[in-house]
């Protein structure tokens, strides 16, 4: 799927990313937490399923706290483990 | 209060998500293109839409609508839509009878390819829980006052099952062709929280 993805970054994508009127991500770092995760499962570094196993055990650890983080933790996690 | 020993003197997430972007990049592991191509695709150009044009094929069609809830992926597929997350997307119908609610009580699965991602409410603890708990007073406010004698199916979604809900087609809506019809379809109608109005 890598090849069928155009365009490249550009301000607008970390600026305001508006998906039918509501923002994607709040705040840049969370897309680019988000892109890492999709790239590196894309190229078979880990499986999405590995990933969501970190990001179910850092959501559980987290909820009730206010500004979760829990994607790049879950990002950091997996990816020193492979 | 806080439980986690880690927090006091963690630097803040951009700074450890650009740290772990500049590791990656500099070992080869991720190239800054395909990072830049995933938030592009799913920022811009996979999002609700495909749903919606899902929802409405599926109403003017009736062979359609059997291959969507018989094989949600493979229907899905037909429309051009696929991609990660989509491995295995179940189509669950509402009817007179029986309203669906998508909910993913461990964390955020979700039908990326036809819904794009999910929106933060659907994140957030207080829906994973109470969606589940009390889906009928959720619902009510989330400005979806359910009738007592619908029942209600809660679908927690998973690694295994994406749920996306095939909402009713609303009254008086004969005349519309599928475009027009797509346009009143709501990314919350294909979650379940929303009814489709036209």
């Amino acid at each position: 799927m890598t090849a069928e993805i155009a365009g490249s970054l550009d301000d607008t994508v970390t600026g305001l990313p508006r998906a039918n009127g509501e923002l994607v991500f709040e705040q840049p770092w969370e897309s680019r937490a988000f892109g890492i995760a999709a790239a590196l499962a894309d190229q078979g570094l880990f499986s999405w399923k590995d990933f969501q196993g970190g990001l179910i055990a850092e959501v559980a650890r987290r909820d009730g706290e206010p500004g979760s983080t829990a994607t790049t933790t879950a990002g950091s996690a997996r990816s020193k483990s492979s | 209060m806080s439980a986690d020993p880690r927090s006091a003197d963690r630097p803040p997430a951009a700074l450890r998500a650009e740290a772990l972007e500049e590791l990656l990049t500099e070992r080869g592991l991720v190239k800054t293109e395909v990072l830049d191509g995933f938030i592009n695709r799913y920022v811009n150009d996979v999002g609700p839409l495909n749903g919606a044009k899902v929802v409405a094929k599926a109403w003017v069609d009736p062979d359609y609508r059997e291959r969507l809830l018989a094989d949600g992926t493979g229907a899905i597929k037909e429309l051009g839509f696929g991609g990660p997350q989509g491995e295995h997307i179940v189509v669950v119908e509402n009817t007179a009878e029986v309203h669906n609610l998508v909910v993913c009580t461990l964390c955020s699965c979700y039908p990326w390819p036809v819904l794009g991602l999910p929106p933060n409410w659907y994140k957030d603890p207080a829906y994973r829980s109470r969606a589940v708990r009390e889906p009928r007073a959720l619902l009510a406010e989330m400005g979806l006052p359910l009738a007592d004698d619908i029942r209600v199916r809660v679908w927690d979604s998973s690694a295994e099952n994406r749920y996306f809900v095939l909402p009713r087609r609303p009254q008086h809506t004969d005349g519309l062709t599928e475009e027009e019809l797509a346009a009143l379809v709501t990314r919350d109608a294909m979650v379940g929280v929303a009814e489709v109005v036209s």
